[in-house]
């Protein structure tokens, strides 16, 4: 009503005279409502956006559980992927994928890493080759590891990522536990995997990643034994960019050291809740996001090792 | 001996005359010592000579014997008969024969575990054992501590909540610890009674499941004060079979009681009496003066309070040097203030501490000589733990039992006999109940995959709880397990201690400082707006109450009264008659109904003189609880004879539920305080008497009692006739106290229910008795599929009422966001717009200045003003009962047809459709209706 009162003074001041006291029809009101809209539209400054996760989360979720959005998709066709047996019994998901394969840039990364890493004297390699004890570093005894998680305190895990040099590539393999039942085999699967390496990279790893997986191994009474070296590349880049970056997480260090950024990334803090409705529905349009979430972790690892002063 | 004579001289004052109405002495008797089978190890028995123990009692010698023969012991002797020896000696031998075993001690209360760790440092360096890393691991020890005690430490006292809530959702991070676990010490188990021992039963069950995880199967050792039925209770708790050691060999002092009943000063049937506070007071604050240690226990912690100050205010007067040497101390002050309260105990830096149950636990308080006790506990397993505090080995000891001015109190003050002839009450745990496992089995599956022979150890509702469970997205079957199925973390959603969501903080306005926390449904009375808050004897008014975000601010105010709460409790309609059947000339019900709970007004009373001073009515959300009842409804025509006899029908029903609540624990494993009765309700006959269960859906106790009430009945008529009084007492027809009254019962304004017509109702149903026992005549619940059906839908009801969004404490500011700022109204700069919307403005300040003058100068009448409500209320009209509730918008009976048809098909609950998300669906349309 007021809105409408307004009006009539705004016509009245732009007409210098008073309307006629009638009431306009339906057609002309919808009429003039229209002009008004258009030219409203046409002066707009444009909307800043706000993301939902930016806002405090303190608030009730607006529907029930989240259910995953899209179409739905099955895992298998969603990420190409084998069943893989583990050695002490159980199954998991496995998906592989090579890093030159995405394309250029990240066959040039595979280079400069191949390179940094191989050649006799660069800082990156006196530093390891310290922290190994030993005169040469193969590139296959190299293992990146990131892990996705339903919680932050001791709750089951789902998704190990692990990167490897393989075949002239760095090869991104990610274990997956399609559902709660298959985190043991995970687990198994990837400690036999650190136990044929020497080094072990990771971001945080040495408080958080192998912490937990030590957890769950012990609550999956899987015995947990781990003897190679860790780079926790959190300590090297704080040494480095403390003073000069806000902060150091991840996210950060992957848009102003590796000038990349995400689109379409899914929370962090979105990612339990997305496998929970993983789990309970078999769409797989969330987990597609998280397999790629992951995949990028770790291959910002092995770029911001290369980019790691000496 | 100092006592005797003191009570002579307290009964020579013409002051004190004939208040000492009982005397006895307990005689004390002489220490029984024994050997162990094989010596104590050096170490062990240096420590003890340490500590100045020379032998062992006969108790200590069998309990360690038991324990290194590796069976799960039980200890159950008086206070202060050395318990703690029996656990301590084992795990300083289990540590000196294996440095690596572990060891876990869990006490009800965070001081009782600060304190037995104070005695088992002490036994530590006697020993010479202080390598051991040893400590208190509660919510006061900093996370340093408690990552250093989870990774390297051998000996972890603790609390069971501690356990639920911080170390069972991490035993991973535990698992050297688990693995380790040789010895678990559960103390005080005599207070896993009801719903906490019912928690506290599936606590163990999940702790046990998880020992066995990493494999360990740790040796319980249990102690507990002297009940009614100790070794049935530890057993149920920790569901293992434990062994019996309860030969008390410690030596006693001669131990005075004394029954002081304050003198009647008006000649009043009611408030004839000085108040007991009053009594207490002097009666500390003389023995304060001769040096007496002294420990006084309230009822309240406001009377706690109440009773410190009033010392206080006389030692100001007669000994001020002494008034630094009295304390109160009671739940709900911060932990640091406890324990230096406790510690200035301890070292004999106080002499007295006037306090609430909060000290009644065997915290080792030190040389106390006297106890005083305002008012019976209530229990009397209460009344020994109480009692116990005052006289420590062989020390002569003083307990004074104060009279308070109601029945009970001046039933037990004339029948001394009732507190020493009488068996102690038996502790009940119902684990059985589906609404208590509920939230463990979600606990259950958070910890581990649970599989179908671990489903069965959490009793026959489990796999119905489950698949509701899964329902409700919280758990999943996959292959023959189920796991946990969502982020949260069950454990800090499930209270061992309560039904209740959440606390309320109570927060000081000015400073910001947490004065405490108290448990959501006792928020109301205490903590509604205008209350006065006591703490530390200072008084707080209660500014606000919010019970969205759980948070009481407090204004520190200095003010001569204090408040208390008038409200009550009532059965407001049934929802289902399940069972009905002829009870003699009338009917028995038994079925679902909703009563609430609530707070319609408060009062203020003058400190002293108990003056109330006025009323006030506070607006107040309604406790709604789903429950079932048991309801029997006389005859009219005998309700018509009973109003011919010139006898108070209503009042007669209110004595026959009374009577009928104090017996059920006769004919059942319950507590009195399970159940409330009312009568009539908004859809049943008026005359209906209603015994309900306080928790929600009930432990099952309403229903034992229908089908034994031809039992029940005729005792309870039995018991009112036989009752020696005249008119009714809290023995027989009840308590003065009515719901709603608007009388102080602490002043006599009130009345006990109607004797003469209790018995005459209770005959006229009964008749000759031989038509009490009859078959239902209509029931619902006929199968056991169906009672599991029944079950299920409470369930989900439940489950879909429980909060989604959970606040947690302590409250921060909100974050600051950068929300888009509104869109600002385009304003046109024309020039005579400007000027007209300036003269309008003109206008209306000249129009105002001009009504103004008129009023003042009176050429016309003020704004006519709305009638002020009654003195003291906020608003007229805020004191009816509630005409709706939550969840239930309609209100009619579900009334079984005769022919069997079966009951109208409720509509089933979607997933994840809670009600929350049904008002904003709803909002949303009525949105977008009013848009089109």
């Amino acid at each position: 009503m007021s809105s409408s009162r307004d009006f009539q003074k705004r016509l009245e001041a732009l007409n210098r005279e008073p309307l006629p006291q009638r009431k306009k029809s339906d057609g002309e009101m919808e009429d003039i409502r229209r002009r008004i809209r258009k030219l409203r539209e046409e002066n707009r400054p444009p909307q800043p956006i706000h993301y939902s996760r930016d806002l405090p989360r303190r608030e009730p979720r607006e529907e029930g559980p989240s259910v995953p959005a899209g179409p739905p998709v099955l895992l298998e066709d969603a990420a190409a992927g084998v069943e893989v047996d583990a050695p002490r019994g159980g199954k998991a998901y496995l998906v592989t994928e090579r890093l030159d394969g995405r394309g250029q840039d990240w066959a040039a990364l595979c280079k400069t890493f191949h390179d940094e890493l191989l050649t006799q004297g660069s800082g990156m390699q006196r530093r390891l080759s310290a922290l190994l004890d030993m005169d040469r570093l193969r590139l296959e005894d190299v293992l990146f590891m990131d892990l996705e998680t339903t919680g932050l305190a001791g709750t089951p895990l789902f998704l190990i990522g692990t990167m490897v040099w393989e075949d002239g590539s760095l090869t991104v393999r990610q274990y997956l536990a399609r559902d709660y039942s298959e985190e043991r085999a995970v687990i198994s699967i990837f400690l036999d995997g650190v136990a044929a390496r020497k080094l072990l990279v990771s971001f945080n790893g040495k408080s958080f990643d192998l912490p937990y997986v030590r957890v769950r191994a012990a609550a999956n009474r899987i015995p947990f034994a781990v003897s190679a070296a860790h780079f926790d590349l959190l300590h090297e880049c704080r040494r480095v960019w403390r003073r000069v970056l806000p902060d150091c997480r991840l996210q950060t260090l992957e848009s102003r050291i590796c000038g990349r950024v995400r689109h379409s990334d899914i929370a962090g803090s979105e990612i339990p809740e997305a496998y929970h409705a993983f789990v309970r529905t078999g769409n797989a349009v969330q987990m597609v996001q998280i397999l790629e979430h992951n995949r990028l972790d770790l291959a910002t690892l092995a770029e911001l090792m290369v980019k790691l002063p000496a | 001996m100092k006592f005797r004579a003191f009570l002579n001289e307290v009964r020579s004052s013409p002051d004190y005359r004939d208040q000492v109405v009982y005397v006895r002495e307990a005689e004390g008797r002489k220490a029984r010592f024994a050997d162990l089978q094989r010596p104590l190890h050096p170490a062990v028995e240096a420590a003890l000579r340490g500590r100045g123990i020379g032998r062992l009692y006969c108790h200590q010698a069998e309990a360690i014997d038991r324990i290194r023969a590796g069976e799960n012991v039980l200890v159950v002797t008086g206070t202060a008969s050395g318990k703690s020896l029996c656990y301590v000696v084992p795990i300083l031998e289990m540590l000196l024969s294996d440095p690596e075993a572990k060891a876990l001690l869990l006490f009800p209360t965070k001081a009782l575990s600060q304190d037995q760790f104070k005695g088992f440092r002490a036994a530590l360096d006697a020993a010479d054992m202080s390598d051991v890393l040893a400590g208190v691991f509660d919510g006061d020890t900093p996370s340093n501590m408690r990552r250093k005690l989870r990774d390297h430490g051998s000996v972890i006292f603790s609390n069971p909540d501690m356990l639920h809530a911080a170390l069972m959702p991490q035993h991973g991070r535990w698992a050297d610890f688990l693995a380790r676990l040789r010895l678990l010490v559960v103390d005080e188990v005599h207070v896993f009674s009801g719903i906490f021992g019912s928690n506290a039963a599936h606590l163990f069950r999940r702790f046990f499941r998880v020992c066995r995880q990493y494999g360990s199967d740790p040796q319980i050792v249990a102690c507990s004060a002297t009940s009614g039925n100790p070794l049935e209770l530890a057993e149920g708790v920790t569901g293992k079979k434990m062994a019996l050691v309860d030969d008390d060999g410690s030596p006693r002092g001669r131990r005075t009681f004394v029954w002081w009943n304050p003198p009647r000063t008006r000649a009043t049937a009611w408030r004839s009496r000085r108040s007991a506070n009053v009594e207490a007071h002097e009666l500390m604050a003389m023995l304060v003066q001769r040096d007496v240690p002294t420990i006084t226990f309230s009822k309240a912690k406001m009377t706690a309070e109440m009773i410190h100050r009033y010392v206080c205010e006389t030692l100001r007067q007669a000994a001020p040097h002494l008034v630094s040497k009295v304390t109160p101390y009671r739940g709900g002050y911060l932990a640091q203030e406890r324990r230096e309260i406790e510690r200035r105990l301890f070292n004999g830096e106080l002499l007295g501490v006037s306090t609430t149950r909060a000290l009644e636990l065997g915290i080792d308080v030190g040389g106390l000589d006297a106890s005083i006790l305002v008012g019976y506990p209530g229990t009397l397993a209460s009344f020994f733990q109480q009692s116990g505090r005052a006289g420590r080995q062989d020390r002569d000891a003083l307990v004074v039992l104060l009279g308070l001015d109601t029945s009970i109190n001046q039933y037990v003050m004339t029948h001394p006999e009732y507190i020493f002839g009488r068996p102690i009450e038996h502790g009940v745990i119902d684990p059985d109940n589906p609404f208590v496992v509920t939230g463990h089995l979600r606990c259950a599956t958070h910890e581990l995959p649970l599989d179908d022979a671990e489903t069965a150890t959490f009793g026959p509702h489990a796999e119905m709880v489950l698949r509701v469970l899964e329902g409700n997205l919280k758990v999943k079957r996959i292959r023959d397990r189920w796991y946990h199925a969502a982020s949260e973390t069950p454990q800090h959603e499930v209270s061992l201690r309560d039904y209740a969501d959440a606390n309320v903080v109570i927060e000081d306005v000015d400073t910001g400082a947490v004065l405490g926390e108290v448990n959501k449904f006792d928020a109301p009375p205490i903590l509604h707006p205008g209350a006065i808050y006591m703490h530390l004897g200072d008084t707080y008014e209660v500014q606000d109450l919010d019970l969205e975000k759980n948070i009481a601010t407090v204004k520190r105010v200095e003010v001569d009264y204090y408040t208390q709460p008038l409200g009550g409790t009532d059965v407001h309609h049934v929802d289902l008659r399940l069972r009905e059947k002829a009870f003699g000339t009338g009917m028995a019900y038994w079925g679902e109904v909703t009563a609430y709970f609530d707070t319609a007004m408060y009062e203020k009373v003058h400190f002293y003189s108990l003056d109330a001073i006025s009323r006030h009515g506070v607006e107040l959300p309604t406790f709604v609880l789903e429950t079932m009842a048991l309801w029997i409804v006389p005859p009219e025509d005998l309700m018509e004879r009973v109003r011919q006899a010139d006898l108070d029908a209503h009042s007669g029903l209110r004595g026959i539920g009374y009577a009928t609540r104090m017996l059920l624990p006769l004919f059942m494993t319950c507590d009195t305080l399970d159940f409330s009765h009312s009568i009539g309700s908004a859809n049943s006959a008026w005359n209906a008497i209603f015994i309900y269960e306080r928790y929600p859906h009930g432990l099952g106790f309403t229903e034992k009692a229908y089908e034994r009430l031809h039992e029940v009945m005729p005792a309870v008529l039995d018991n009112i006739r036989k009752c020696p009084c005249e008119d009714g007492c809290p023995c027989c027809v009840g308590k003065p106290l009515r719901q709603y009254a608007v009388w102080n019962v602490e002043r006599g304004e009130a009345s006990i229910p109607s004797k003469a017509s209790a018995t005459m109702i209770l005959a006229g149903l009964l008749g000759d008795g031989t038509e009490l026992d009859k078959p239902d005549a209509h029931s619902l619940t006929d199968s056991e599929a169906d009672d599991g059906l029944r079950l299920e839908m409470a369930l989900r009801r439940r489950l879909e009422r429980m909060r989604e969004a959970q606040v947690f404490h302590p409250i921060e500011p909100r974050v600051e966001t950068g929300y888009p700022d509104a869109e600002k109204e385009e304003r046109l700069s024309s020039a005579d717009v400007a000027r007209r919307a300036e003269r309008r403005r003109t206008f209306h300040r000249e129009l105002r200045k001009r009504i103004a003058k008129s009023i003042s100068t009176g050429e016309l009448p003020p704004h006519a003003a709305r009638e002020a409500p009654p003195p003291g209320m906020k608003s007229r009209g805020s004191n009816k009962p509630p005409t709706h509730f939550p969840g239930r918008p309609a209100l009619r009976e579900e009334k079984p047809s005769a022919e069997g048809e079966p009951p109208p098909e409720k509509k089933p609950i979607r997933a994840g459709d809670s009600l929350a998300a049904k008002a904003r669906r709803l909002r949303k349309e009525r949105m977008e209706d009013s848009d089109h």
